[in-house]
């Protein structure tokens, strides 16, 4: 059972990403064009407009699609930086130790204990929403579960025997931190990375639900939701579907990350 | 004892430091809501000058710091109210939603985290498994709308949102308190849906790596019932980490609870913070981030302090 749903979780995820790019490519559909068919009202799915409408007549599937390249970018850009902090920081933090290694830690914990979507919301609405600070603000609060791990995966490397005899053969430290030390950190933080996509997916639609990350015209399955909360009633096809996508993508990432997970772990 | 208090309140000045820093420095004018045609331009200086906003930051913060020794947060800019007047009446309601979903999600978890641990690969196991790695993944704020979608528009069951119907106040006081009882539902079952899964994981991975152990095979020799031996000592094991993990979640639960709030209008400290950051209303926005911050970090010392109670061979 486990095995098939994997597979349909990396299927998915592939279908996510190249479906977006040939319908971009082939010019297949138009995420901002009206329905002629409009007439003011949300159109119901009907074989015009499979997924039906939203509020402006605009064709939902188009959108969705549209969408799953934004929600995918935000997710994929904001885990890089997330992931380049954490790993910078935890190699520090782990390999030279002591006060830096103090300093850093606090900064963490300083960090954790703020709620990170609150932090979010601040700087948002601070500054002008658009889809690179959505991409810097998710990046810059989100790196401190990358740093512990980064760190403990130092610390336990550290101990091992091939770095006390890199030491002895009197290689410089930079080259046994970054030589040596951290392609042993890499497995776990690809786990991370690959989770951390999909929160980051689930923050991204939380802000731009709240209408402080990605702006319309531009489709994100978060603002897809902000729109259709006048409709609930006449139109729920514009709350449900974005939704799903979400949760589906979501969950990809999820049981991709506990794949990887399990593989790494059944190899060491 | 000492050195907790005082990590503590260093805490407490950095978030407070931090939050200061970041609100100021960004771009905006908290006095453009005040601007009027009648006014002129040296009237906007006037109000920046007695709002303090033209000082350097180290000094405003100082002055905001001062203030809140005596027990002072200000006054709100868009209302002119008393920070703490404001924060107070937002705090039952607030405290009312995170309790009883923090408890749920308690009494939710272990009982399913227990037994799908217990019998790992079984069909039950497989559905809780399943169903706690989709609600993972949805976005708690729709999940509120699927409740409302379902519950409130198509079957009538309970109100969207509010807390406490006006038409009630009149009414006695148990009748005031079912009202909003009959209002907490869907929010709450928005936070527990969107925040048991994750502890229903940790804990079903505690119990599998638990009953792996020798001391559960040496109870099993023993013939122990196997139901004993779940409660009594393959549980008990199992409930320490949960005590850290609630505590390191709270930033999470509270910082989901702002949207939460926000959707259901549900008229806590959650819901005041969001239209205070939309305002730009500096002295609301430092209230709300102290006093969530209290509450964090004393929610992490009280898990400290069970985990040494349930634990003790941890010694302070």
């Amino acid at each position: 059972m486990t095995m098939s749903l994997t597979k349909i979780a990396y299927i998915f995820l592939a279908g996510m990403i190249i479906i977006p790019i040939i319908v971009s490519v082939l010019n297949l559909t138009n995420p901002t064009s009206f329905s002629p068919l409009f007439t003011g009202d949300p159109i119901c799915p009907c074989s015009e407009h499979w997924l039906g409408t939203d509020d402006l007549g605009r064709d939902l599937l188009a959108r969705c699609i549209d969408g799953a390249k934004i929600s995918l970018a935000v997710g994929a850009i904001s885990v890089s930086i997330s992931v380049g902090i954490g790993l910078i920081l935890g190699l520090i933090s782990g390999f030279y130790g002591g006060i830096i290694d103090s300093l850093i830690m606090r900064f963490v914990d300083l960090f954790l204990a703020i709620p990170t979507l609150f932090l979010i919301l601040i700087i948002q609405v601070m500054l002008t929403p658009s889809i690179f600070n959505v991409m810097a603000v998710i990046g810059l609060t989100s790196w401190m579960g990358v740093t512990r791990l980064v760190r403990a995966e130092v610390l336990t490397a550290k101990q091992r025997p091939f770095i006390t005899a890199a030491k002895a053969r009197g290689i410089s430290n930079t080259t046994i931190l970054f030589k040596h030390i951290l392609p042993h950190t890499l497995n776990p933080v690809i786990v991370a990375a690959v989770l951390g996509m999909g929160s980051a997916i689930l923050i991204e639609s939380t802000l731009s639900f709240l209408g402080l990350g990605v702006q319309p015209p531009n489709a994100s399955w978060g603002n897809m939701l902000q729109g259709s909360l006048a409709y609930m009633t006449d139109a729920p096809w514009m709350t449900i579907i974005p939704g799903i996508l979400i949760t589906m993508t979501v969950l990809s990432l999820n049981i991709i990350g506990d794949h990887l997970r399990n593989a790494i772990f059944k190899n060491s | 004892m000492i050195k907790s208090i005082l990590s503590f309140i260093t805490m407490l000045l950095l978030i407070t430091m931090v939050s200061f820093g970041i609100m100021r420095m960004a771009p905006g004018d908290p006095t453009q809501q005040f601007l009027s045609p009648k006014m002129g331009a040296e009237d906007m200086v006037q109000i920046r000058k007695n709002y303090g906003l033209d000082d350097p930051l180290p000094v405003q913060y100082i002055k905001w710091l001062k203030n809140v020794m005596q027990g002072n947060l200000g006054y709100s800019y868009s209302t002119g109210k008393p920070v703490l007047t404001a924060i107070v009446e937002r705090l039952p309601a607030t405290l009312i939603l995170s309790i009883t979903s923090l408890s749920c999600i308690i009494l939710i978890a272990c009982p399913l985290g227990l037994f799908s641990g217990a019998n790992p690969n079984k069909p039950f196991d497989y559905t809780v498994t399943l169903l706690s790695l989709i609600t993972m993944a949805m976005p708690a704020f729709w999940i509120g709308l699927m409740l409302i979608l379902l519950f409130s528009l198509k079957f009538d069951l309970f109100p969207t949102s509010g807390y406490l119907d006006p038409l009630m106040s009149g009414e006695p006081l148990w009748r005031q308190w079912l009202d909003i009882a009959h209002h907490l539902i869907l929010p709450l079952a928005t936070t527990v849906i969107g925040g048991v899964a994750g502890l229903i994981r940790f804990n079903r991975f505690n119990v599998i790596t638990i009953i792996a152990q020798d001391y559960i095979k040496a109870a099993r020799a023993r013939g122990l019932g196997e139901g004993r031996i779940l409660l009594k000592h393959a549980f008990k094991n199992a409930s320490l980490p949960i005590v850290t993990i609630l505590g390191l979640s709270l930033p999470d639960l509270i910082g989901g609870s702002l949207v939460i709030e926000y959707i259901f209008s549900w008229p806590g400290m959650g819901q005041l913070g969001i239209a205070a950051v939309f305002q730009r209303d500096y002295p609301i926005l430092m209230g709300t981030v102290l006093i969530t911050s209290i509450l964090i970090l004393t929610g992490n010392r009280l898990a400290d302090m069970a985990y040494r109670w349930v634990d003790p061979r941890i010694q302070s």
